[in-house]
């Protein structure tokens, strides 16, 4: 049986264009009817590095060598002259030099070198290429193009394609009846869809279409059986793929259903299929009746009917929810070819035998075997019957067969110069792993160079090297996690400590610029008739990408779908999701976004401001008091240490926010250390409690931070709630990344959440008590407190965002204070183990909530500082806290001391930890 | 090691969640000439919300009453699809053009999960009249209400 493939016309060569795409509830043809060039375009914009600087003769060692990139199956013709054409002198080529490899195995090509023996100007090489499948779908997950390199300096494991000769004039040719077939498989990827479930394997992310049994009109495909053959004994076959996704609560009753499609063709129903769950289902259609089929075009429509629940006048219909994933047709071939190239898959006919196609135009074909086999002037009996041209050959026993008009080779997606890089090298060590998209390269290397000032190791490393030494050149996260990996086990001690991926990343890979199916708009406070552009980073119509995906992320399978997971860069081994080292993230896609991150970056570590703002946390929650009484409890933790501040709890008695929010932006514009929200939550939104849009329950939104002005006083944010950093989003921002994107103000870091989670308090505990460790980097205390996690769901979905090698400003200074006797009210000296302090200091008497009562400034140019508090008889003392600090010289140090009753003596120290640069472990 | 205590209530409801916004906006008072020739558009309430982001939702049937009490009866012939599960931000219309510009009517949204949940999505909404019933001039308030606007 032979099956074969239309497939679409030639593509361009490098066109960097956006592919226009249809809104959720538009249709767009499937792939194997798109016309090239918009496919193409559209993948090229998503996945090819098209932007890397293109290499000169100097950046190469040896003979330069190439990544082909190709999205479709076809087969591909290379010229020397688009080699050249990336100022590369590739000089005289002996054609014996030539290899091209696929994910490491030889792919044998065909050079058409003018009989010189050399590849030079004029000549040209053909392969056959293959689209680039997912481990779980159709098409790649992470990537539309399969890479091919190329070198000019193979060294014997070069392959050919073999010259087949034709059947003699004696043998005869074989019509193509009940031989020939045309397998069509039609997919679209235009949903992305989040089940809420874990699956043990990896669930496809995307789908065609949603089909409801309220939907206005069934899903329609139109289908062209222009070269089916009517007179064959074999049918027609068409199958379905489906996924269920609605799942009744209560099953009404045992013989219904949660599923029912029906498939239609040309208005009969031709099959159906009912099952239960979010389950894989397929409809297969063995023998469609021939009766129902038409020539010409066809309409194959699919759907989900109403099924009425009990009464058929009063019950309620089921509410029915499938995803359509691919169609695959399967039908006998006329043997009249047409198109500039066929696909044909062998089978069932003895290999001696000759099959003959015929064509009506004049052109010379020439086939080419999956198994290597080349059929050109030598390999075709051609012959003219009646107007049809005539074209014999003798097929290879088995495999696909392209059938080309000549010179219809496609030109390749794009041609790339693969840059030596010696990743894998044993002699490598670095203790700072830069990950970057080549676009902002030189924008992180003032970061890079701040680091080894301060004695880090870094190595800055472009994302393309790592698919080229860890994936054959393909895009996939995987080769990142795996690059990782090495630097531990291979490379040099001490290993690697911490990983920066500079870039941002999008969940469409399948990207395109200004799509209106992403809802970038979002409500603006006071606004009620219209709702607003939101001020995200969306694709540019100039953008050089067309896309966000920089440095891809992992997806984390959570319990509530699909999340963004860095954290999976960083594990070590197989067994665990435990990160093994420290990890973040700059979402940026420009240069200026980055520069400005670096700015801020570099303030914050040379020399922020000295200040009581460095022993202050802000806490948030919202109106629930189960979410109060645990921030207290952190709150107080971190208070014992000497980091107090204030409480922003909403009431639910409360009529609005607004006095709220006032206190938010003038808590961030006072300065602080750390600020932890603990509540609801959404992309745009920290809120005070669940919906209720009777009142005002934003807390804070972007508009709130584009208001904010703490230019040196920058906290990190801890936003423990839903989905504040949802970084892959492919255009639409979030408050966790515009925190930290703003330049000059916003936050230093932010650790937020990718998706729907419920966070823990025990994490959010760790994180303050560890974060606030002087000389601790902050990357690994976030990495710290993974580890002591039993959660999955907080180890894989909350990210980083911010340079993880950085600490927080804690201050260092040690600080020990002692109660004195007092007649009355309490007394303490606190006295600065560096013995020529000079500056100021805060004491502050707190009471049992850790709340400030009473707050006094003092200059101290003495060893000890002396205080006395006499509270009013109401007033409670339970702590006193010192906080000193020097402008000038940028020092300071905090200390607490809890008065367990009055004039009891007792000593607190406070962190006296030297400066301790993150290079020292 | 620190206990793992979980807080269920950030996970919302496995249905639509994060309401935004939801308001009537009044049709004309009474037929009028919207500029296209033969094109006449009637008297109605548009009820619009919109959503931050979604979980599972199946979509929304609106609910119609003449009495803030009810009786509401429901008056989507089919369910307005909703967006399923997303985190971004969706925009719902409904636009009731059966109405008698001279009534009062009462509105709720019930919202529908996939896995066949109904739930009352937002509270009683009220359309005042639109124009005064014959022998009422006293009733002359022909704009919708702001109630139910956030």
């Amino acid at each position: 049986m032979i099956r074969l493939s239309i497939l679409p016309d030639s593509p361009p060569s490098v066109p960097i264009v956006p592919r226009p795409r249809a809104a959720d509830g538009g249709q767009r043809a499937p792939s194997t009817h798109l016309g090239a060039s918009a496919l193409v375009a559209c993948l090229l914009a998503a996945a090819v590095p098209s932007s890397a600087p293109a290499a000169t003769a100097e950046d190469t060692t040896g003979a330069p060598a190439f990544k082909i990139f190709v999205a479709e199956p076809g087969v591909y013709r290379v010229s020397y002259a688009e080699l050249a054409d990336l100022d590369l002198d590739l000089g005289v080529v002996d054609i014996d030099r030539l290899s091209v490899t696929s994910r490491g195995e030889a792919v044998p090509i065909w050079i058409e070198d003018g009989g010189d023996g050399t590849f030079g100007p004029g000549d040209h090489f053909e392969l056959v290429g293959e689209h680039l499948a997912g481990e779980t779908s159709y098409y790649d997950e992470f990537a539309d193009y399969n890479v091919y390199r190329l070198r000019l300096d193979g060294d014997g494991d070069a392959a050919r394609m073999r010259a087949m000769q034709a059947p003699a004039e004696d043998v005869p040719a074989q019509t193509t009846k009940d031989r020939l077939w045309v397998q069509e498989r039609l997919e679209a990827d235009r949903l992305m869809l989040r089940f809420s479930q874990r699956s043990k394997e990896p669930p496809e992310l995307w789908y065609w279409a949603k089909l409801t049994h309220i939907d206005p009109k069934p899903f329609s495909q139109k289908i062209s059986l222009r070269t089916y053959d009517a007179d064959a004994e074999t049918p027609l076959s068409l199958t379905v793929a489906l996924k269920g996704w609605s799942h009744p609560r209560r099953r009404e009753a045992k013989e219904i259903r949660d599923h029912r499609v029906e498939v239609l063709l040309n208005g009969q129903m031709i099959g159906w299929g009912e099952w239960n769950a979010q389950a894989d289902y397929r409809i297969e259609v063995p023998e469609v009746p021939r009766d129902l089929l038409k020539v010409g075009a066809n309409d194959l429509q699919i759907q989900v009917p109403e099924r009425i629940l009990g009464d058929p006048e009063l019950g309620e219909p089921l509410i029915d929810v499938v995803m359509l994933n691919w169609i695959e047709l399967s039908y006998p071939h006329n043997g009249k070819v047409r198109g500039p190239q066929n696909l044909l898959t062998l089978g069932g006919t003895e290999p001696a035998q000759a099959i003959e196609l015929t064509r009506k135009d004049p052109v010379d074909l020439v086939f080419y075997g999956s198994g290597g086999e080349r059929y050109g002037d030598d390999g075709i009996r051609r012959s003219k019957r009646g107007n049809q041209h005539v074209h014999a050959f003798l097929p290879p026993e088995e495999g696909d067969v392209f059938v080309v008009a000549d010179g219809r080779q496609k030109p390749v997606a794009a041609v790339q110069i693969d840059r030596p890089s010696d990743l894998r090298s044993a002699a490598q060590q670095a203790d700072y792993l830069m990950i970057t998209h080549p676009l902002l390269r030189n924008a992180i290397e003032p970061l890079a160079e701040f680091h080894r000032d301060r004695g880090l190791n870094v190595a800055v490393v472009d994302v393309h090297d790592i698919y080229d030494e860890f994936n054959h050149g393909v895009l996939h996260p995987r080769a990142i996690r795996d690059f990782v990996r090495h630097t531990h086990s291979s490379w040099r001690a001490p290993a690697p400590r911490f990983v920066l991926l500079v870039g941002d990343a999008s969940w469409d890979t399948k990207a395109d610029a200004n799509d209106d199916r992403y809802a970038d708009w979002t409500y603006w406070p006071g606004e009620t008739s219209r709702f607003l552009k939101n001020s995200s980073t969306p694709y540019s119509q100039e953008s050089e990408l067309g896309h966000r995906n920089l440095i891809p992320t992992w997806p984390y399978q959570s319990h509530q779908g699909h999340a963004a997971s860095d954290n999976y860069f960083v594990t070590l081994s197989d067994d665990k999701d435990l990160p093994g080292l420290a990890i973040g993230r700059l979402p940026i896609t420009d240069t200026a976004e980055l520069q400005a991150i670096v700015t801020k970056t570099r303030r914050y570590v040379d020399g922020p401001s000295v200040g009581p703002w460095r022993s202050r946390i802000l806490w948030i929650t919202n109106e629930q008091r189960s979410f109060q009484r645990r921030t207290d409890r952190i709150a107080n933790a971190a208070a014992a240490r000497g980091f107090v501040g204030a409480k922003v709890y909403p009431k639910p008695e409360e009529a609005d926010n607004l006095h709220h929010q006032t206190a938010l932006r003038e808590a961030f514009d006072d300065g602080q250390l750390l600020v932890h929200f603990y509540g609801h939550g959404g992309r745009y939104i920290w809120r005070t409690g669940p919906p209720d849009f009777r009142k005002n329950h934003d807390l804070f939104t972007l508009d709130d931070l584009d208001q904010l002005d703490n230019t040196d006083q920058l906290p990190m944010v801890l936003s423990m709630s839903c989905y504040s950093a949802p970084f892959d989003h492919p255009t639409a921002d979030s408050i966790g990344e515009k925190f930290l994107r703003m330049a000059d103000k916003g936050a230093i870091a932010v650790l937020a959440a990718s998706w729907r989670n419920s966070p823990t308090f025990a994490f959010s505990t760790d994180l303050v008590e560890k974060l606030t460790e002087p000389g601790k980097a902050i990357g690994e205390a976030i990495m710290e407190a993974k580890q002591a996690t039993p959660s999955r769901e907080m180890i894989a979905m909350y990210n980083l965002l911010g340079d993880p090698a950085i600490e927080l400003a804690v201050p260092r200074l040690g600080l020990e204070i002692e109660s004195r006797e007092a007649s009355k009210g309490y007394a303490i000296t606190a006295r600065v183990t560096d013995e020529g302090f000079r500056g100021r200091a805060l004491v502050d008497w707190l009471d049992a909530s850790w709340q400030v009562i009473e707050s006094r400034e003092v200059k101290v140019d003495s060893k000890a500082i002396q205080a006395k508090f006499k509270p009013d008889d109401e007033q409670g003392v339970h702590a006193v806290r010192v906080y000193v600090w020097n402008e000038d010289k940028g020092i300071d140090g905090v200390a607490t001391l809890e008065l367990a009753s009055e004039g009891a003596e007792r000593v607190a120290q406070g962190p006296a930890t030297p400066a301790d640069p993150a290079g020292s472990r | 090691m620190h206990r793992d205590r979980r807080t269920p209530y950030l996970r919302l409801a496995a249905i639509p969640l994060s309401l935004l916004l939801l308001f009537l906006v009044g049709g004309p008072a009474a037929a009028q000439d919207s500029g296209e020739e033969g094109a006449e558009e009637k008297p109605n309430n548009k009820l619009k919300w919109s959503t931050a982001s979604e979980v599972d939702n199946f979509g929304y049937d609106i609910y119609r009453a003449l009495d803030e009490e009810g009786p509401f009866e429901r008056i989507t012939a089919r369910p307005l699809p909703g967006h399923g599960t997303t985190d971004e931000t969706s925009h719902y219309e409904f636009i009731d053009d059966a109405i008698d510009p001279t009534r009062t009517y009462y509105y709720y949204v019930e919202s529908i999960s996939v896995d066949g949940v109904r739930e009352r999505f937002t509270p009683v909404i009220k359309a005042k009249a639109k124009q005064p019933a014959p022998g009422d001039e006293a009733k002359e308030d022909t704009e919708s209400s702001p109630e139910g606007r956030r």
